[in-house]
């Protein structure tokens, strides 16, 4: 299975947001909290949706339990997110290199990507037990493929007039690397890692779904059972914060690795 | 009227907000079904004619399984339809049925164990339970390695399947009730692995369902001992639970729903090969040669659970001390009434005698 020819253009960094760009995320979600308070109320039932001020009054009054949980949470995902990147780049260059190995590879993975991840979770509960490391590989899984097709799109759109010149000054294949194919690859690596770093998260959860007495989805799942939906949606909320800094993060080094360019 | 579910107004406030119109709300889901009576009146008014049974859902927890077979026979013998409901089940969280119970969202009733009665109540969610189902708590500890006792426990590594609901409140029973120090057992969360779990050594001993894990492992050639925690702690357990408005509104249909169910389960206990060849009609898998016999077995082994002289009774002093069990464990703040958990009275009036 061929992947489509990435446009050959070069990259800017993203323009940082100036001016009244910058209220645009506060106001966002201050239109979003009104909106939920609003059709809260409107409800008016507790158990199916709690106000805003009471989900707040609990994310204070838990603010210790939901940071310790939060902590292993931080954790499952940042190793998964590393390993599943490691391993896609790897994968990524080698495809990027080879029709052969893209004709083998990139059909088996592609189908993976039909079967959902909580079908295959308790599989990986036998094999990595119940710990972190299923956890770990949740998290691993669901960041594989877009961090592969990432990296293959992004080393294949490099122009091939840079690659022959490479080959005339006799560079290396390291020197390649470094000094051709990850700068010009960066740009779409990065967007890559945006869409990652936030998919991790749902894998860890899921992973804590599954079976785990520590983490935001071990902690959303006890809430959920005893009907204390003010304490389950401050675990969502702590959950969404999380997935926005490490999007936020990823669009920081987006912005000042590709800087000068 | 029935409140619409969230999903409906989330969608509805949020296409408003954006369009600047507003968008009208789809009828909403779990309409009060009409009483036999009333339907009776104007279908012999109008036409003469026997009045069509009133659909509507009870929510069985996960999946369909065999261990739902008085269910399935209750249905497919007509016993709900003889008391004017087309019954059907849907499967699913049964936190989620909870709230769409008591909110009258689609669902007439539901099936769950007992406990989830106080932590709604004490969480002022409006629902009761009308009958038993389990009259004896299903939950056990079981192993390959000879524990046998709750003292044996003590420096091992037990599996638990979560760090909430009945299997693990069951857990915190037993330790309780045989003064076993926490600290002094290793556990281990391991979601619903029970069976690998013991298969591989990863624990001693596991938290599970009396029907399901000993019946699986001694299906494997597997030595198996079990500790019933019911002997330590009968803590209250699986029933049929409705909407406290349903109990008001229309107790016609909590009394056909009782009825039928008690009906289902004397007939199950009475000819459980006739039950379960009804169950295998809603779950053909469980009729694959490679896995009948255990299924069957499956089935056997939750009758003891079921079966009681008086099919369906409510025991208020086990749901008080339940309740009180709770509060202990820092789950709730005060007990709920009993008045408010239970009503026995349409289990009284369906005479259905094992």
């Amino acid at each position: 299975m061929a992947l489509p020819p990435a446009p050959i253009e070069s990259a800017r960094a993203p323009a940082p947001p100036r001016g009244a760009d910058w209220l645009a995320l506060p106001l966002g979600l201050v239109a979003l909290v009104a909106l939920w308070a609003v059709v809260a109320r409107r409800i008016d039932v507790p158990y199916l949706l709690p106000t805003p001020a009471d989900v707040f009054a609990s994310l204070v009054t838990n603010a210790d339990r939901i940071a310790w949980h939060a902590r292993y949470t931080l954790a499952e995902v940042l190793a998964g997110f590393g390993i599943g990147f490691a391993l896609a780049a790897t994968g990524g260059y080698a495809v990027a290199h080879s029709r052969l190995l893209e004709r083998l590879i990139l059909p088996p993975v592609v189908a993976s990507q039909a079967v959902p991840i909580v079908a295959v979770a308790p599989l990986l509960v036998y094999w990595f037990g119940a710990g972190m490391a299923v956890k770990v590989a949740a998290a691993a899984l669901i960041v594989f493929f877009p961090m592969l097709v990432s990296t293959v799109v992004g080393l294949r759109q490099i122009d091939p007039a840079f690659r022959e010149l490479m080959l005339i000054l006799s560079a290396s294949r390291w020197q390649t690397a470094l000094h051709l194919e990850i700068p010009a690859a960066l740009p779409v690596l990065l967007g890559g890692l945006r869409v990652g770093v936030t998919l991790s998260v749902i894998g860890a959860v899921v992973g804590e779904f599954l079976g785990s007495d520590r983490g935001l989805g071990s902690l959303v799942a006890v809430a959920n059972g005893s009907f204390n939906d003010d304490l389950m949606f401050a675990a969502l909320v702590t959950l969404v914060a999380l997935a926005m800094g490490l999007y936020g993060l990823a669009a920081l080094a987006e912005r000042v690795l590709l800087a000068n360019r | 009227m029935r409140r619409p579910s969230v999903p409906t107004l989330l969608c509805g406030a949020a296409a408003a907000t954006l369009l600047g119109c507003s968008v009208p709300s789809p009828a909403p889901n779990g309409t009060p079904a009409p009483t036999r009576e009333g339907w009776q009146t104007e279908a012999v008014a109008t036409l003469g004619a026997t009045p069509a049974p009133v659909p509507l859902s009870i929510g069985l927890p996960f999946r369909p399984d065999v261990q739902f077979a008085p269910w399935y026979v209750a249905a497919a013998r007509g016993y709900f339809a003889e008391g004017g409901y087309s019954v059907s089940f849907e499967y699913g969280d049964e936190s989620a049925f909870v709230r769409r119970v008591a909110a009258r969202d689609g669902l007439a009733a539901m099936v769950a164990s007992g406990e989830q009665v106080i932590l709604a109540r004490a969480k002022e969610i409006p629902v009761t339970y009308v009958a038993t189902w389990y009259q004896r708590f299903p939950v056990v500890v079981v192993s390959t390695t000879g524990i046998g006792t709750p003292a044996d426990l003590v420096g091992r590594t037990v599996g638990l399947p979560a760090p909430s609901g009945a299997s693990f409140l069951g857990w915190q029973a037993l330790l309780g009730v045989n003064d076993i120090d926490p600290s002094s057992v290793t556990t281990e969360v391991i979601g619903f692995t029970q069976t690998e779990c013991l298969q591989l050594g990863r624990c001693d001993a596991a938290v599970g369902y009396a029907a399901n894990e000993p019946v699986q492992l001694r299906a494997q050639g597997l030595d198996v001992s079990v500790i019933e925690i019911a002997d330590s702690f009968n803590l209250v357990s699986n029933g049929l639970i409705v909407a406290q408005g349903v109990i008001d509104d229309s107790p016609d249909t909590v009394a056909a729903l009782v009825r039928g169910f008690l009906r289902g389960l004397a007939d199950t206990l009475a000819d459980p090969d006739a039950a379960f060849e009804i169950a295998l009609d809603v779950v053909p898998e469980a009729a694959d040669p490679a896995v009948r016999d255990v299924q069957r077995q499956v089935l056997a082994a939750s009758l003891p659970y079921w079966d009681a002289p008086e099919l369906g009774a409510i025991d208020a002093a086990a749901w008080a001390r339940s309740a009180e069990f709770l509060v202990a464990q820092g789950l709730i703040d005060e007990a709920p009434s009993t008045d408010e958990l239970i009503e026995p009275r349409f289990v009284d009036a369906a005479g259905v005698s094992r």
